[in-house]
């Protein structure tokens, strides 16, 4: 008896976690701006489905805008301005203003950490202007703007020019003295959105920039590249005693990279970068890629570029004070001694980094 | 406990004492007819004829209270007067004419015995013993003068033809399924094992019906204690009817109470043949067309002879995606109303939206959905089954097209759960046997019930009770859920999969035969190259 | 058809490793990170090893009394009051453990999953396994514990595929933290392997000869050593040293990034089939337990299981807060140390000691 009226209990006391699908509303991409001194505001764009049909009808954005002193309470005022409750667990993008990213980064992402009903797969990405202006443009092209950055970062991802980077992936970073976030930017110019290249972090606070040109030598500087990583280059090749200058565009098939650190004293750091790659010429107009004379060539000046170029990334870098290649975790595993002793934050940028970029070309595809 | 003084001496007057005629002695009451107002049938005492042919007679009709079906008839032999005294319905009449009454008139003196040419033969001086065999088909031929009954086994049998039992079809295969006579199917299964060691024990069983129950068992390779247990199971029940195999089922299995048969019932021979050469014992009753088979475990209800039948790698997949639709039978509803109500962040992005959509306008909770789902679905399952075949098809369009499209168009139900339970209910007839079919749906109750109270917890709550039911749960000594639940890897080789027949060098051992080796290495001439 | 109360050696295997392997292994690595930051992985190896010696302990003095278990040769050995007192300060622990246990499911699926479910309900849960499941005989509970096994493996399959930015230099240097730390980080360990002393109480119930019990123990010992230290090896390369000591939950965390194809919040598969190992731990304890109170009550075990349930259930109720819960856990992993080393121990040398006497004296 007992037994029976436990369980009448339990079942009509309900479901106490249960939430009605019906009655929910899925953020797909949040943006954060300055308002003033002390707000920030929030502009998302959900995801809603017009028609009243199920499979007919099309899939919207409806735009929202709040403010509050922190996320959660933007959050709390988008609440207030939207029917049902938004929900973040399905973001595909968070947006982070320049100025934003510029003052401290990590008090915008804190929330998305403490809450499990958050989705960690989301992009963190910089943006050149505010970010409302970015999510206001509601669809492009057909598809919601929310996901065209979401498809737009992780191809970038794909074709290594930007390092992967999702929120989860980013608190490693954020806690680990060693290393120092980077992430991508993007500028909206005449209704397009572009990558911009990557913006460097000294732990919370943004502190430089790479030009798009450059990410993919940085790239290759740390060495974690997926496939399909693209160089277009001037060189200068030699047949013949011939002298010619013309453009190359090859694709890496493998990559090595070796960094070495090394130390006899906390004043002498010196670190060696040595990256090795071996690619396939995608477009070579002058061809004959079959003499040997002009491969070699070709791999002299290309080794030479990138090796310069490399030096570039490296020093804009040290300007912004950004471990970008988590040279202060090798320093803390490998010579504890050394790193008790200094301080990174300030010999970081006195370092000697050197880096140098060999490339060989190994074939040209499918003709020579 | 009629003790009938009268009775017992007659009883005692009856015996032989050593050529002694103790009858003569007493004065011997006439054979009356007591009417103890029981339609039972049960302790009945011994009643001797007597040498007066009409009181014989008058006593058979008051015992069968002077049915009208009861006929007799009179013919001279020997110079004395003999009656035949039969029920008509069950005889077969032209045996009798031709086989016991003519050859009696035909040779008008000798030995009523070497005069018939039926089989069986029996002289009996007990009364009742003759209304019971008349019962059973026997003719009675009372003699004057005599106290020496004769009767003669003439038995008509009227059964339907042998055709394959439509609930257990095959592909390949035989297509005998057993009838409703028990000779007929004791023909079918020694058919099939035409071996001596193959043991056949009738009982009685029903106090009003007195049904003939058949227990099959093969001497030296069935457990013997497993042929006592069920023996015992069947000696003790006591009841006034029974109908089908299903009451008996209910009196001998072990856990009524669990959703799950723990006796297999099929209707074809040659299942049966080939459990009872596994060592299990069979259960054969007359007026039914199924055998129970017993012990058994949960994996024996996956089996079909088209595993057997087909090669090796048709029969595995077959028992691989039975063993899938059961999980899926039992939990694919649970798993959807769970994700929906409480975890919806599990399902991918691009999915959500389309099942958010789907759910727009529907006004109930998904446990709401999914039961009025469920119960139109029986309700047209029950209905098709009481239809007769043309009409039964327009229920299939009527259900499968009407109601499920009108439903979600009228937004009562979502097209989503329409797919659920769609595809939950074929799983849940994919299973060979019926009555698991009905466990599954069974189960699955529980299951939507604590999906829609805790969500994956409430699941994978009622997944282990289950679980922990299956293991606890025995059957005649075996455990139900072998072998996994005490793992006996040897016998994993029939269950999920189906390995090929040279490989199965050892019996299973559940039902714990005397005999574990079956065969041995039967592809020698592969080995040695031909 | 075999008596319903024996075991064979791998069912003895799969108890011993369900009932060990439970709550702990969650926030295993966060608390012991706190204590031996990198080096974490020696202090589970130190706690493997911990635990083989008391195994060895818990053998040799079941070895002496093959026949009988743990709540029946303790009177003989120190006579009958002060065995029935020994006895019962381990059911009233088997049933303070089980109300841990009951504590701390309930905290991490209210944080993680089910934020307003009242904490009754998950307490009416445990209450109800104990009920159903800990009322079996052992024989029935070891079926169990085997077929469940399988869902270890899903959840290292599960861990596995959700590599993602993994670091080995989080390892290194090696020794960082100290021979006092790494010791101080396997005792947090050996409260998280706790369960083979379920032996002192199976052991007359195995089908096979002493050496080879040892010998399973063992085995089970190395599995689950084994199973903790891929888990704290994978934590520590994924999370940064100062992330790992501000997430309590390093395992769910990593599933929670991960996102499948067909599947995205893994945590919450994770989390489903967890509650399944939990529930084998509470199991054995309960049976334990409701054993132990037999022996007092003269009744069979399983009607005085209803006493344990409800006891545990009134237990779960006493911690208010997440400090109340801290202090539980520390207080029940040093007297654990009590139960199973101190007490055996003891007992193994008076036995010892008493044999002499007896041989000496005759």
């Amino acid at each position: 008896m007992v037994l029976f009226i436990l369980v009448i209990v339990v079942l009509l006391c309900g479901c106490w976690d249960q939430r009605r699908l019906k009655h929910t509303k899925f953020m797909v991409t949040i943006g954060f701006d300055q308002y003033d001194e002390e707000q920030i505001e929030a502009t998302t764009a959900i995801r809603l489905f017009q028609g009243i049909v199920a499979g007919e009808g099309e899939a919207i954005n409806e735009i929202v805008s709040g403010r509050g002193f922190t996320v959660r309470d933007t959050l709390v005022s988008l609440n207030r301005k939207i029917a049902d409750d938004p929900l973040p667990m399905k973001l595909k993008t968070i947006l982070v203003s320049e100025d934003l990213a510029k003052k401290n980064i990590f008090e915008l992402l804190d929330t998305f950490y403490r809450t499990p009903e958050t989705s960690l797969e989301a992009r963190v990405m910089v943006t050149k202007g505010k970010t409302s202006d970015y999510i206001n443009l509601r669809k492009i092209e057909g598809t919601l703007v929310g996901e065209h950055l979401a498809d737009l970062v992780i191809s970038a991802e794909n074709d290594s020019m930007i390092p992967q980077q999702s929120a989860q992936a980013l608190q490693s970073y954020l806690y680990d003295e060693g290393k120092d976030i980077v992430l991508p930017i993007v500028k909206l110019e005449e209704g397009v959105i572009e990558l911009g290249g990557l913006a460097l972090f000294h732990k919370k606070k943004m502190t430089g920039e790479i030009p798009s040109e450059d990410s993919e030598i940085y790239m290759a500087l740390t060495g974690k590249v997926e496939r399909d990583l693209r160089f277009t280059e001037e060189v200068s090749i030699e047949e013949k005693k011939e002298k010619k200058k013309t453009h190359i565009t090859i694709r890496v098939k493998k990559l090595d990279r070796k960094l070495k650190v090394k130390t006899n004293s906390p004043d002498k750091i010196e670190v060696n970068i040595d990256v090795k790659l071996k690619a396939d010429a995608v477009e070579f107009p002058p061809d004959h890629l079959d003499s040997k004379e002009i491969v070699e060539s070709i791999n002299k000046s290309l080794s030479k570029t990138f090796t310069e170029r490399a030096k570039t990334v490296v020093q804009t870098l040290q300007e912004a004070n950004c471990d970008g290649f988590g040279i202060g975790r090798e320093l803390m595993a490998y010579h504890p001694k050394t790193w008790e002793k200094i301080d990174w934050k300030k010999t970081y940028p006195e370092i000697k980094i050197k880096p140098k970029i060999e490339i060989e070309v190994t074939g040209g595809g499918l003709t020579y | 406990m009629r003790f009938s003084v009268i009775g017992t001496m007659k009883f005692l007057a009856s015996v032989n004492y050593g050529g002694l005629n103790v009858k003569k002695l007493f004065k011997i009451q006439k054979p009356t007819f007591i009417d103890n107002n029981s339609y039972k049938i049960v302790n009945q005492r011994p009643v001797l004829a007597s040498e007066h042919i009409y009181q014989n007679v008058k006593f058979m009709e008051d015992a069968f209270y002077h049915t009208e079906d009861l006929h007799k008839k009179e013919i001279i032999f020997n110079k004395k007067r003999c009656i035949f005294m039969y029920l008509h319905a069950m005889i077969d009449k032209k045996v009798l004419e031709s086989r016991v009454v003519k050859p009696l008139l035909e040779t008008k003196e000798g030995d009523i015995e070497h005069t018939v040419s039926v089989v069986t033969v029996q002289k009996v001086n007990d009364l009742n013993h003759v209304k019971m065999a008349l019962i059973r088909g026997y003719s009675a031929l009372f003699v004057e003068n005599s106290d020496t009954v004769y009767m003669f086994n003439v038995p008509s049998s009227i059964t339907r033809n042998i055709e394959e039992p439509s609930n257990e079809q095959v592909i390949r295969g035989s297509h005998e399924g057993m009838v409703e006579e028990i000779e007929k199917n004791l023909h079918l299964i020694r058919k099939r094992i035409e071996n001596p060691n193959l043991v056949v024990k009738f009982l009685t069983l029903g106090e009003a019906t007195g049904t003939k129950i058949a227990i099959l068992f093969i001497q030296n390779l069935t457990n013997p204690r497993l042929v006592d247990q069920v023996e015992k199971r069947l000696r003790a029940i006591t009841t006034d009817a029974i109908q089908t195999p299903g009451f008996i089922e209910a009196y001998i299995e072990d856990s009524t109470f669990s959703p799950f048969p723990q006796i297999l019932n099929t209707e074809r021979p040659d299942r049966v043949a080939s459990m009872l050469m596994e060592g299990r014992v069979a259960l054969l009753m007359d007026g039914s067309a199924s055998a129970l088979v017993m012990p058994v475990t949960f994996f024996t209800f996956y089996q079909s002879p088209d595993d057997y039948n087909s090669r090796f790698y048709a029969g595995s997949l077959f028992r691989l995606f039975r063993l899938i639709s059961f999980i899926l039978a039992i939990s694919l509803p649970a798993i959807y109303i769970a994700t929906i109500s409480f975890h919806f962040e599990v399902i991918p992005a691009e999915l959500l939206f389309t099942v958010k959509s789907s759910l727009e306008n529907v006004p109930f909770p998904p446990l709401i959905e999914a039961v009025i789902m469920v119960i139109i679905l029986e309700l047209l399952k029950e209905a098709a089954v009481r239809l007769p075949a043309p009409i039964a098809q327009t229920i299939g369009v009527v259900g499968g097209l009407v109601i499920g499209t009108a439903i979600v168009e009228a937004s009562l139900v979502s097209n989503m759960m329409i797919i659920v339970i769609a595809l939950t209910a074929i799983s849940s007839f994919i299973v060979p046997s019926n009555e698991m079919s009905v466990t599954l749906r069974i189960i699955s109750f529980p299951m939507m019930l604590g999906a829609s109270i805790l969500g994956y917890l409430g699941i994978v709550f009622i997944l282990m009770v289950l679980l922990m039911h299956l293991c606890r749960l025995e059957t005649f000594g075996t455990p139900y859920f072998a072998p996994f639940a005490p793992f006996r890897a040897q016998d994993i080789k029939d269950t999920i999969i189906r390995l090929p027949r040279w490989k199965m060098n050892q019996r299973p051992l559940d039902p714990h035969p005397q005999e574990l080796k079956q065969q041995s290495i039967s592809r020698e001439w592969k080995q040695n190259g031909k | 058809m075999e008596s319903n109360y024996h075991i064979t050696r791998a069912q003895l295997f799969f108890v011993i490793v369900q009932t060990q392997i439970g709550i702990g292994i969650l926030s295993l690595p966060h608390d012991l990170h706190k204590v031996a930051k990198g080096d974490s992985w020696i202090s589970i190896i130190i706690a493997g090893l911990g635990v083989q010696l008391s195994i060895f302990i818990l053998y040799f003095i079941c070895k002496r009394f093959p026949d009988l278990n743990f709540y029946e040769f303790t009177p003989k050995i120190v006579g009958k009051w002060i065995g029935g007192f020994i006895n019962s300060i381990y059911v009233i622990y088997f049933i303070f453990i089980i109300g841990l246990i009951t504590v701390l499911w309930t905290s991490i699926l209210k944080e993680w999953v089910y934020y307003q479910t009242p904490k009754w309900m998950f307490y009416l849960i445990v209450a109800f396994i104990l009920l159903y499941f800990a009322s079996q005989t052992l024989r029935v509970i070891a079926r169990f514990d085997m077929f469940v096994s399988v869902f270890l493996v899903v959840l290292i399959a599960l861990i596995v595929y959700s590599f993602g930015d993994i670091d080995f230099r989080y390892l290194f240097p090696i020794g960082q933290s100290g021979v006092k730390d790494i010791i101080s980080g396997a005792n947090q360990a050996l409260v998280a392997m706790l369960g083979f002393d379920v032996l002192l109480f199976v052991f007359p119930l195995v089908k096979a000869e002493s050496r080879q019990i040892l010998k399973t123990m063992t085995y089970a010992n190395i599995f689950v050593t084994s199973y903790y230290l891929f888990v704290i090896l994978v934590a520590l390369v994924t999370f940064a040293p100062e992330e790992l000591n501000k997430i309590p939950e390093p395992v769910l965390y990593m599933l929670k990034a991960l996102a499948l194809t067909v599947i995205e919040r893994v945590d919450l598969l994770f989390l489903s089939i967890w509650i399944v190992s939990v529930a084998t731990s509470i199991t054995s304890y309960g049976y334990l337990a409701s054993k132990g109170l037999s022996y007092f009550f003269r009744k069979p075990h399983n009607r005085m299981i209803s006493f344990v349930a409800v006891s545990v259930f009134i237990i779960a109720f006493i911690p208010q807060n997440p400090s109340h819960i801290d202090l539980y856990s520390q207080i029940m992993s040093y007297i654990s140390y009590l139960y199973v080393m101190i007490i055996p121990f003891t007992l193994l040398i008076i036995a010892i000691i008493k044999k002499k006497l007896g041989e000496s004296s005759k």
